[in-house]
């Protein structure tokens, strides 16, 4: 009502304009209870598409109704895909032998419930449309439980045109190293009960065995799809002589095959780097030099120490790296029987405790000194190991030990308790060796119940928590979980954070067993660890 | 003033009466049932990849405007346990799995279960799950107790 010299017919005009509102609003309402009618009350139970895999009525991530940009998803380097021979059900399968035919490659385990079902069901539905020939491959990162035998169940639930490999941990982990695929095995609070985390990419390899595209998780069919339908369409790619072919560095330095094992590697001095080889032992001595990403050593080259923990199948190798800056660098391993190249991140440390440097001396508290673990510990079921010493008393005993910086209520990440289960899984395999658990937030004890000062956006470091260092990962992540392994001469030898593979930490110990010439001692009565096999034994500081 | 507009004006009016009404029918009659909890769309469960392997159960739950709250259990007469779980890429990309004690849902805002992120574990299955059946998942909120949905069994 701002214009006050508007006359009859204007005021007519806005009368209607205001009743044109009324009737808006009126079928606006309509349509709300309509809605609410219908959907408000019983869940609905449609059977609607899952969004990635959904066909095209789906509400996809991609929607098809737009183009899919299929170049998205080709690889920039066209280069021959690494062979696969591992062994399925029906005995070996070799990647090259499937040439004439498009195949999609992925990795996972089949006691995966989420992701690896989810991909192998996008997978079937995009070989499906695609109605062409193309197989799957899915190449189990987790031989102990995925035998021969037991690939032969799984594949009855797998669609037409897949197959599921495996092999030795060695040829898996060469395998999917080749491939660019990382994975871990995590412990879940169940003794022997684990996990694998790994990546989850869907590689494509065309008709000619040409490496040709990659889907991240999440790829809807129809995009598979689309993209296979594309790469139908490309000329024929030569591998063996393509402009685009992978720097020469990999071709003549497959002697050794080194495969990478460390869940953290650090920039900033001393990280230990540990590795797999895919080859026969070969003989002494071994070294380690850096390579930036276009294969110009860094540094002096520094020995490598074989590591052979109790009771594992295989040797792991050990260097110890100084990588000046964080992010993407090289590593080539040396020896009389040839060389082999890796590659690896390097993680920005920021302000953690830092490796090769004293252990930070904070005072921490041990059971005794609470009336109750409640006041340690959010775990509702503590083990009393973790709290019975602290790093000074472990120093002065001239043991080594193993700081566990982690919380299972308060979780800032969504790692948070897994290195506590992880800990709890050493512990008796390493009997001699302290494992102390700090909780790194304020927290307060309510009758029983922990509840935390602040937030978990927010939320309040303990003071030891602040000298370790932990508040501060070098970047824009939450640092929680965290592992610190200490020598006993009071030096932090190794850290990790985040997902944190269960084979780093004891490769490190008994790397540190090594070098201490420890006593070794059978296992004691009690759960065994899955690491450790019946019978086997642990090292003891004596 | 003509007769057709009183006619549109008294229709509007007619329309928005009407229209009142049946709101305050459909938030009056059910309000226990309707506005109290979270509302679930899309519940469904995939088979396992095997036998004795757990089974994946996903939905979209809403909790409604101006009351958030919290799945924090959930059961099924067609499991011996089901966890809460969560499907996770670390910072070198690794996708891995964990149990998670609670699902936030703020007010108003849909939270998708969904492969790649949270989860139900259904596991120690007392039965086969074939498609195109469904089954009871029994789910605990934090502020609205126990809700119960049937859920569809299919690929996915």
């Amino acid at each position: 009502m701002s214009v006050p010299t508007a006359g009859p017919e204007d005021e007519a005009a806005r009368l209607d304009g205001a009743f044109r509102i009324v009737v808006v609003l009126a079928l606006g309402l309509l349509v709300l209870t309509a809605i609410r009618l219908v959907v408000g009350g019983d869940p609905p139970l449609r059977a609607g598409a899952l969004p990635n895999t959904a066909p095209a009525t789906g509400p996809t991530r991609s929607p098809t109704s737009a183009p899919v940009d299929v170049e998205a998803y080709l690889e920039a380097d066209v280069r021959a895909a690494p062979d696969i021979e591992l062994t399925g059900p029906a005995g070996p399968l070799s990647l090259a032998a499937m040439r004439g035919r498009p195949v999609l490659v992925f990795f996972g385990y089949t006691h995966c419930p989420d992701v690896c079902p989810a991909t192998i069901g996008t997978v079937g539905l995009a070989i499906d449309a695609y109605a062409g020939d193309a197989e799957a491959v899915f190449v189990s990162v987790d031989p102990e439980r995925d035998t021969p035998d037991w690939l032969a169940e799984f594949v009855r639930f797998m669609p037409p045109g897949f197959r599921a490999v495996s092999g030795t941990p060695a040829d898996v982990r060469a395998t999917a190293d080749a491939w660019g695929v990382r994975y871990a095995r995590v412990e879940t609070d169940q003794p022997g009960v684990y996990t694998m985390a790994h990546t989850a990419d869907v590689f494509v390899v065309d008709r000619g065995g040409t490496l040709r595209a990659r889907f991240p998780f999440g790829t809807d069919a129809p995009t598979m799809t689309a993209v296979l339908a594309a790469i139908d369409d490309l000329p024929p790619a030569d591998a063996s002589v393509a402009p685009n072919a992978p720097p020469p560095t990999e071709a003549p330095t497959t002697a050794l095959s080194p495969v990478l094992v460390s869940s953290s590697v650090w920039s900033g001095g001393g990280s230990p780097v540990i590795f797999r080889l895919d080859s026969a032992e070969p003989a002494a001595p071994i070294e380690a030099v850096l390579l930036g990403t276009d294969g110009v050593a860094v540094g002096d080259p520094v020995p490598v120490v074989a590591v052979r923990p109790e009771g594992v199948a295989g040797v792991s190798y050990v260097a110890t790296l100084d990588i000046p800056a964080p992010g993407a660098w090289r590593v080539e391993l040396r020896s009389a029987a040839g060389v082999g190249v890796v590659d690896l991140t390097a993680l920005d440390p920021g302000g953690s405790a830092a490796l090769g440097e004293p252990a930070p001396a904070a005072p921490t508290a041990t059971a005794a000194d609470v009336e109750s673990l409640t006041w340690l510990t959010t775990d509702p079921l503590p083990d009393p190991r973790l709290y019975d010493t602290t790093p000074a008393d472990a120093l002065a005993a001239g043991q080594p030990f193993v700081f566990v910086v982690d919380s299972y209520r308060f979780k800032v990440t969504q790692q948070c308790g897994q290195a506590m289960v992880m800990a709890k899984q050493l512990l008796d395999r390493w009997t001699g060796v302290p494992f102390i658990h700090h909780e790194p937030l304020r927290y307060s004890v309510v009758t029983t119940e922990p509840v935390l000062e602040g937030t978990l956006e927010n939320p309040r470091l303990t003071d030891v928590a602040a000298a370790w260092g932990v508040d501060d990962g070098g970047d824009d992540r939450k640092s929680m979980p965290w592992i610190f392994v200490v020598d006993r001469h009071g030096t932090v030898r190794a850290k990790y954070y985040g997902v944190i593979g269960s084979a780093d930490v004891d490769v490190i110990l008994t790397q540190l067993a090594d070098e201490d010439r420890t006593a070794l001692r059978p296992v004691q009565d009690g759960p065994l660890a899955p690491l450790a096999a019946p019978g086997s034994a642990v090292r003891v500081w004596v | 003033m003509t007769a057709r507009r009183r006619l549109t004006r008294t229709t509007a009016l007619c329309v928005a009466a009407v229209a009142l009404t049946l709101l305050l029918v459909a938030c009056a009659a059910p309000a226990s049932s309707v506005t109290a909890g979270p509302t679930i769309a899309d519940a469904w469960v995939r088979p396992p990849m095997g036998p004795g392997q757990p089974a994946a159960g996903y939905m979209t739950i809403t909790a409604p405007s101006g009351s958030a709250d919290a799945l924090v259990g959930a059961s099924s007469p067609a499991a011996g346990a089901v966890e809460i779980h969560e499907t996770s890429a670390g910072a070198d990309g690794m996708m891995g799995m964990h149990p998670v004690e609670r699902v936030e849902l703020p007010s108003g805002s849909p939270v998708a279960l969904e492969p790649g992120g949270y989860h139900l574990m259904l596991m120690d299955l007392t039965g086969d799950l074939t498609a195109g059946d469904t089954i009871e998942l029994m789910l605990e909120f934090e502020n609205s107790g126990e809700v119960i949905v049937r859920a569809a069994i299919r690929e996915g």
